[in-house]
């Protein structure tokens, strides 16, 4: 699949192809044009079977589901967490990718076979065990926290660290990354703290995120950590680094370059497709999470996400299918609007993983 | 080598750049599996109580017998396939022959243990006269008790005579293949020797899996079954339409690229939000999309999701029970949402592949008169096996553990059709129902399943596997 997007010459057998494809597309876009349809009908014409289009298309049905679905909080919770995991996957991922495909380290198949072995346990495995740890039954909550704290640490020095060799590299600049990444981590500390302080409510909500006392339930975090580990990032990861030049790496090495400003200013920009593939795919994945939010919001105010959302609705409006389809409308249309952004490099890079 | 010079060196430089993804795979994909082997020898509800040895996983597959010898034969199975496709050249001779003849002994020492336990089972059971330890017994020996007392006796003894049948199959065939004096073994042998094996691990199998459905947890087997028609059915499907949806696409045509968008769309919405509008199109009243589509064709509306008639009996009229009346009408609901979310995925990674063959061979092939049928099944399909290798294993493993859409399509059925609970479904409730140690138990089962498909289907596929995944 190369970019030049001239059409071959018709030939007979393309008759075929585009019944082939026509078909296709139109089951493909069937369901989705029932649920549009269906989101404007008033409850008469939902249950009568010969009506096609609603006569006037009601948007109460969208304030409906709005309301009665909670939408607008848990479109804030599932954004947070949609948000974290994704940075956290792509983030740690990418990192992981390049070092399976760029760096030879000591174990390194030993690594990667345990990738694959992860490629293959199935979430009926995990559920109960991680569900387990996450109440603090197997060890304490303690060491959880510090790792969640690591973590956004590590994170955020490598983004601050990202973000400022990149502006370097663009304005030609020479400055000092590496001192400015620290103070800008101290200062974004500093801030936390200082509205934390300046703000009660918000010292609490911090403090519980980032240190909950005996549990996991009820936090964002829950969403959030299981997520950023995802063996199969890492391999779509490591399948496009794989296909780098080695040259550039070796001329970058006799600049003076080092691993990560290698990874930083040269990997990174080259490979806008994989990193746009696969957050959308962190984006998707995270947005459709749905057993683990159930199990593990049981507090009095869940922090649901739309998807959970969306199950109460269908429960509260059992008859009301147009509340309900307006519903899975809200759901549906931000995954669809990041997929369109971002369509043609997802089938391209899709496809390189199941070639080589 | 310093400390500083181990952390910070050049060797080092991987593990930091790898490190925090893996510790987070090993934190929560790794560890979770032996927290789950630890949670499943004790009774855990829902927290941690008593050591429990491996009762949770009695409970789930019956006896001891049955549950081992329903693995043993699983793993039968496969290495009789291998054995099968195995060309006579491929073992030496003396291994071949060794590895025959173990797996005939073993089975004939099976077959002869079996024997001498239902033997003495019938000298035992007159004895008993209480009547719990009359059910515990029957249960432990696995045998159909049903009837009354001269049926029972009738009915072991049939077994016994079977069993020892077996036996003596067993062992004369062992004695062929490892003493006659052949100078090398027939070039059929390896076909012979694994169909045979498959022919007897599927018996076995069956015999296996009667008894567990007799002692074990009924509903968790069920589960397994449909699992099982969950996942070869939408595999299957998905691969084969994804096929021909590549071929349409394989040459650029005009307005290709609006094509890809709607065939990928599927894959990428959110599964609660498409299973909730599946559930409206294939609601049973008359009003439903799919009914009014029937209606068209002058066909009586129907039930779609809560239906729970196996399709057997809905196509043929054919009342068959479990696993040979098929998946339901409500299972095959769930698997079209299947189908429809993934053909399109499976369709890209295919037109990669097949874009990836080079165009040379069929101009070479026409030249020789090859016709598109040939072309196709001779170079198309073998060099695509990689492909559909990748799709077969990642798509088993990812329906196996399917839940969103299923478990929103069986929650619309207001959780009535039992037919449509599916392994990870059956785990989830319950957890939820607070029996951890049951769930963490079904759930390493399930892991085991998974491995020895996947080994399988390494074993099965090896040969032709020219790429490193």
């Amino acid at each position: 699949m190369d970019n030049s997007h001239t059409p071959d010459r018709f030939e007979t057998g393309d008759i075929l192809r585009y019944a082939i494809l026509g078909l296709a597309g139109f089951l493909s876009l069937i369901p989705f044009v029932y649920m549009i349809l269906l989101s404007g009908m008033n409850q008469y014409e939902a249950i009568n079977a010969s009506t096609w289009v609603p006569k006037t298309f009601l948007f109460e049905n969208f304030e409906t589901a709005w309301a009665y679905g909670r939408f607008w909080l848990y479109a804030i919770n599932t954004v947070v967490v949609t948000l974290f995991s994704t940075l956290g996957q792509v983030v740690f991922c990418a990192l992981a990718g390049y070092a399976f495909a760029a760096i030879p380290f000591k174990g390194k198949r030993m690594a990667f076979l345990l990738l694959l072995i992860t490629l293959m346990v199935p979430e009926a495995v995990l559920i109960t065990p991680t569900f387990t740890v996450i109440k603090g039954q197997i060890f304490g909550i303690a060491i959880l926290n510090v790792m969640t704290l690591v973590l956004i640490a590590t994170a955020a020095t490598l983004l601050l660290y990202a973000v400022l060799s990149v502006y370097a590299t663009i304005t030609a600049r020479q400055i000092p990354v590496w001192p400015l990444t620290f103070v800008g981590l101290v200062a974004f500390i500093g801030m936390l703290l200082l509205a934390g302080v300046v703000n009660r409510d918000f010292g609490v909500v911090l403090s519980d995120e980032l240190w909950p006392p005996k549990t996991l339930l009820n936090t964002y975090q829950v969403m959030i950590l299981p997520m950023i580990g995802n063996a199969y990032s890492i391999f779509l990861f490591r399948q496009f680094f794989i296909q780098l030049p080695d040259e550039l790496w070796q001329a970058a090495r006799l600049e003076g370059a080092n691993h990560l400003q290698y990874f930083v200013r040269v990997v990174v920009p080259l490979s806008i497709p994989a990193f746009s593939t696969i957050g959308v795919l962190a984006f998707i994945w995270s947005w459709n999470s749905y057993a683990w939010p159930i199990l593990t919001q049981t507090g009095a105010d869940p922090k649901f996400t739309l998807s959970v959302g969306l199950r109460e609705l269908s429960d509260d409006y059992i008859g009301h299918i147009p509340a309900q389809m307006a519903g899975a409308l809200i759901v549906v249309l931000p995954v669809m609007v990041a997929y369109s952004l971002a369509v043609r490099q997802f089938t391209q890079s899709l496809a390189r993983v199941g070639i080589k | 080598m310093s400390m500083i010079d181990r952390l910070f060196g050049r060797q080092a430089v991987g593990w930091w750049f790898a490190g925090p993804g893996l510790l987070m795979l090993v934190m929560w994909q790794i560890a979770p599996i032996v927290i789950a082997g630890f949670m499943s020898v004790h009774r855990w509800k829902p927290i941690r109580d008593r050591y429990l040895g491996l009762q949770h996983y009695a409970d789930l597959l019956g006896e001891w017998g049955p549950g081992i010898l329903f693995f043993t034969c699983l793993s039968l199975l496969i290495g009789g396939v291998w054995l099968f496709g195995q060309p006579a050249r491929a073992l030496t001779e003396r291994f071949r022959r060794s590895l025959i003849a173990a797996i005939l002994m073993i089975g004939g020492g099976a077959a002869l243990w079996g024997r001498n336990f239902l033997i003495d089972a019938k000298a035992v059971f007159p004895t008993l006269t209480e009547k719990r330890e009359i059910r515990d017994f029957k249960r432990s020996t696995f045998a159909d008790w049903r009837g009354d007392e001269v049926e029972q006796m009738a009915l072991v003894t049939g077994s016994a005579n079977q069993f020892t049948l077996y036996a003596a199959l067993f062992f004369a065939m062992a004695a062929l293949i490892a003493f006659l004096p052949w100078r090398r073994l027939p070039r059929w042998s390896n076909r012979l020797a694994g169909a045979a094996i498959v022919l007897i691990a599927c018996g076995a199998l069956a015999v296996a899996w009667q008894r567990m459905m007799i002692a074990g947890s009924n509903d968790f087997l069920a589960s397994l079954i449909n699992t099982l028609f969950y996942s070869v059915g939408v595999v299957f499907t998905q691969i084969t339409i994804g096929l021909i949806i590549a071929f349409g696409l394989y040459r650029r045509i005009r307005g290709d690229g609006l094509f890809r968008y709607l065939i990928f769309l599927p894959y990428i919405t959110p599964a609660v939000a498409m299973a909730t509008v599946f559930s409206v199109i294939f609601r049973e009243r008359s009003s439903g999309l799919m009914n009014r589509i029937l209606d068209l064709f002058g066909v009586e509306p129907m039930k779609w999701l809560s239906n729970e008639t196996p399709i057997m009996e809905a196509l043929f009229g054919l009342e068959w029970a479990g696993l040979a009346g098929g998946p339901t009408i409500g299972l095959i609901t769930v698997m079209l949402f299947g189908v429809w979310s993934y053909a399109g995925y499976n369709a890209v990674i295919l037109l990669a592949g097949l874009t990836s063959i080079p165009k040379d061979l069929y101009e070479a092939a026409e030249i020789d008169g090859a016709s598109r049928w040939q072309a196709f099944t001779k170079i198309t399909l073998p060099l695509l096996s990689p492909v559909i290798f990748f799709l077969a294993l990642t798509g088993l493993i990812g329906t196996f553990q399917a839940f969103n859409h299923t478990f929103v399509m069986f929650e619309q059925t207001g959780g009535r059709n039992e037919s449509l609970i599916v392994a990870s479904i059956f785990v989830f409730q319950e957890l939820r129902s607070g029996d951890f140690g049951a769930a963490a138990s079904m759930g390493v089962l399930l892991f085991f399943l998974i491995l020895l498909i996947t080994a399988a289907q390494f074993i099965l596929a090896g040969r032709r596997l020219n790429s490193d995944l």
